[in-house]
């Protein structure tokens, strides 16, 4: 456990300094003045020149490198150039919006993907098998910001349940919490759709297994059977595609962000690209490259809660 | 009464040619305490007869017949109730002992489990039981073995386990369809010597489901042949295999390798193969592979003919094969 563990804090820092090269190569040292870029074509050359002096351009490449490498290290990410903040702060600030919605919409996905999923795989065939198959589908086939502004149109304009958007601090409480509800929902629809499909026939192969028989040899019912002995070991595959999932959550949110105007991690990331600003952008990148990483290294760590034969062989 | 019952057994399993019979008009008794063995080649209908008995026939598989336990027709009884009879009263064992065991529980949980179905134990009590039943199938360390997983034991030690968690509930019936094929030699007398005791020991009734006829022929009371679907031959353990009425059952003998047999000559193997349960002839079942065949066998389902004291042999030329 403790080498596995090692092995893969040393992927871990490999992946982030691979990143941040890719990230400093592209965005620093290919051709093309990062201070013209983000100051637009028609800047004047004397600010172009301030800029180049406050972002350090100025310096041999191989030190601003690490220059800024030890400042991640510190936590110390820069000043962005359009918020005139520290991009920690910056970052720390969206996600407190981003990571509970994703954890919300998470959770909604796998509630309502394993539920359909062994109900689907439990009917293999039948009425309610085709059913979810043709819910899933229509589920998958449903761009989400669509199904968003349903969403806002019944649960806020039409029945005023929920707020239509915005967030309101968590200093707000149950009201920030409220103004999370349809984002998650929003998100988790297309979620919950390929996962319960996943579900679905990971169950459907468990469920040809030689064990499952002894099971039902046992006296236990047919749900009985698939509870206990069967979704255990459909899991693998179903762990592997929420890991995808989550690590898309916490970055790919920026289309429901928008329609919600909340302003969470993907609206940052939407609006710094959008003006330019390169100091955020570049931490951004790295970070998120970071969070896959550990998202990764937690579907490793659940393979073996889940199979014990996955712990021997670390 | 006798413990089990099976009048006219058959299950068809539907598809694009129309129902296939897979299991014809099988017929047989257990008594309280009587070990059956069930013999034939791959494909013969003995594993189906088995689950149709537990009730656990492959999705879309159709019995039809009855099988009374203690006089209770258990094809019309509804699922419910079933699973109060399986696992308690009626237990079986399986062919695999490497897959038939769940991979992310431990031995103590699947042991335990039937336990607190059918016993209503609570789980520290399940667990003490536990280690009774791993005693019982002479497991060593029984302790240590709850915590395990399946993959940390050896075939051997699986097949223990699902020994264990056979009898778990004291059934009155064992059904072990092919307990050791899939073991190594020296474990398979092991594992065959365990059951036999214990049958002994708790005064079960057994169904020994195997194509091995020298492990049916060491532990059990009485034979059913079968072939193709079919009950061909059956009756008392030890006149069946001094008389081998029917020629199948001769050819199947004729398979097993002679140790008296000379130097050089070639095992003798029935001719042909089992037919396709869709493409099984009119008439005896077992013609075209049969040496004393006639026009007669092809033309008229053969005759159940009594060839001494509780044996039978569905074949019209049982006098030939004295």
């Amino acid at each position: 456990m403790l080498s596995f563990t090692l092995r893969r804090l040393a992927t871990f820092i490999a992946t982030l300094i691979a990143t941040s090269l890719v990230v400093f190569l592209v965005l620093e040292v290919l051709p093309g003045d990062p201070a013209l870029l983000m100051l637009g074509i028609d800047a004047q050359p004397d600010a172009v020149a301030a800029l180049r002096a406050k972002l350090g351009l100025d310096q041999p490449p191989v030190e601003r490198y690490l220059v800024w490498m030890a400042g991640m290290v510190r936590g110390d990410l820069g000043i962005s150039h359009t918020y005139g903040t520290s991009v920690a702060e910056l970052i720390g600030e969206r996600l407190v919006v981003t990571l509970p919605l994703a954890l919300i919409a998470m959770t909604l996905t796998t509630i309502i993907a394993l539920t359909l999923g062994v109900f689907a795989a439990s009917k293999h065939n039948t009425i309610g098998d085709y059913g979810v198959m043709t819910a899933t589908q229509l589920g998958i086939a449903i761009p989400n910001f669509w199904f968003a502004i349903l969403l806002v149109l019944l649960f806020a304009v039409a029945l005023g349940w929920l707020p239509a958007g915005g967030f309101p601090g968590w200093d707000q409480g149950p009201i920030a919490l409220k103004s999370l509800i349809l984002p998650a929902f929003a998100l988790a629809l297309v979620q919950a759709a390929i996962l319960a499909r996943v579900t679905r026939s990971a169950v459907l192969e468990v469920l040809r297994e030689d064990f499952v028989r002894t099971a039902r040899a046992k006296g236990l019912t047919r749900t009985q059977t698939l509870w206990r002995h069967v979704l255990r070991n459909s899991l693998i595959p179903v762990v592997t595609i929420m890991g995808l999932q989550f690590s898309n959550l916490l970055a790919g949110t920026i289309i429901i962000e928008n329609v919600f105007y909340l302003p969470g991690l993907g609206r940052l990331i939407f609006q710094s690209i959008n003006q330019r600003d390169l100091i955020v952008v570049k931490d951004v990148v790295v970070l998120l490259a970071a969070k896959v990483v550990v998202i990764n290294f937690i579907v490793d760590l659940l393979y073996a809660v889940i199979d014990p034969r996955l712990r021997t062989q670390r | 009464m006798a413990l089990l019952a099976v009048d006219k057994l058959a299950v068809h399993m539907p598809s694009h040619h129309g129902p296939i019979p897979l299991v014809r008009e099988v017929s047989f008794s257990i008594e309280k305490g009587e070990t059956l063995g069930i013999v034939g080649e791959s494909g013969c209908g003995k594993t189906m007869t088995a689950l149709a008995l537990m009730g656990l026939l492959p999705d879309g598989a159709i019995p039809s017949g009855e099988i009374r336990f203690e006089g209770e027709n258990l094809l019309a009884q509804p699922e419910d109730r079933l699973c109060k009879l399986r696992g308690n009263r009626l237990a079986m064992i399986f062919q695999e002992p490497m897959s038939a065991l769940n991979p992310v529980h431990t031995i103590g949980s699947q042991i335990a489990e039937s336990l607190i179905l059918h016993r209503g134990l609570y789980p520290a009590d399940a667990e003490a039981e536990a280690i009774r039943l791993l005693e019982l199938v002479r497991m060593p360390e029984p302790k240590a073995r709850l915590a395990q997983y399946p993959h940390q034991l050896s075939g051997g030690q699986r097949q223990r386990v699902m020994i264990a968690i056979a009898l778990a509930c004291r059934p009155d019936i064992l059904i072990a369809d092919e307990p050791t094929t899939a073991l190594d030699v020296t474990v398979q007398a092991q594992i065959l010597d365990l059951i036999n005791d214990l049958v002994d020991e708790l005064g079960m009734a057994l169904v020994l489901i195997s194509h091995d006829l020298g492990i049916v022929g060491d532990i059990t009371d009485r034979v059913l042949v079968m072939y193709a679907g079919k009950v061909v031959e059956a009756g008392p353990t030890v006149p069946l295999f001094n008389r081998r009425a029917h020629p199948y059952t001769r050819g199947l003998f004729g398979a097993l390798p002679d140790p008296g047999r000379a130097r050089g000559s070639r095992l003798y193997a029935i001719p042909g193969t089992v037919p396709d349960p869709w493409l099984v002839p009119g008439g005896c079942a077992f013609a075209d592979r049969c040496p004393l065949v006639e026009q007669a066998c092809r033309e008229a389902v053969p005759p159940n003919v009594e060839v001494g004291p509780d044996h039978r042999a569905l074949c019209r030329r049982t006098d030939m094969m004295s």
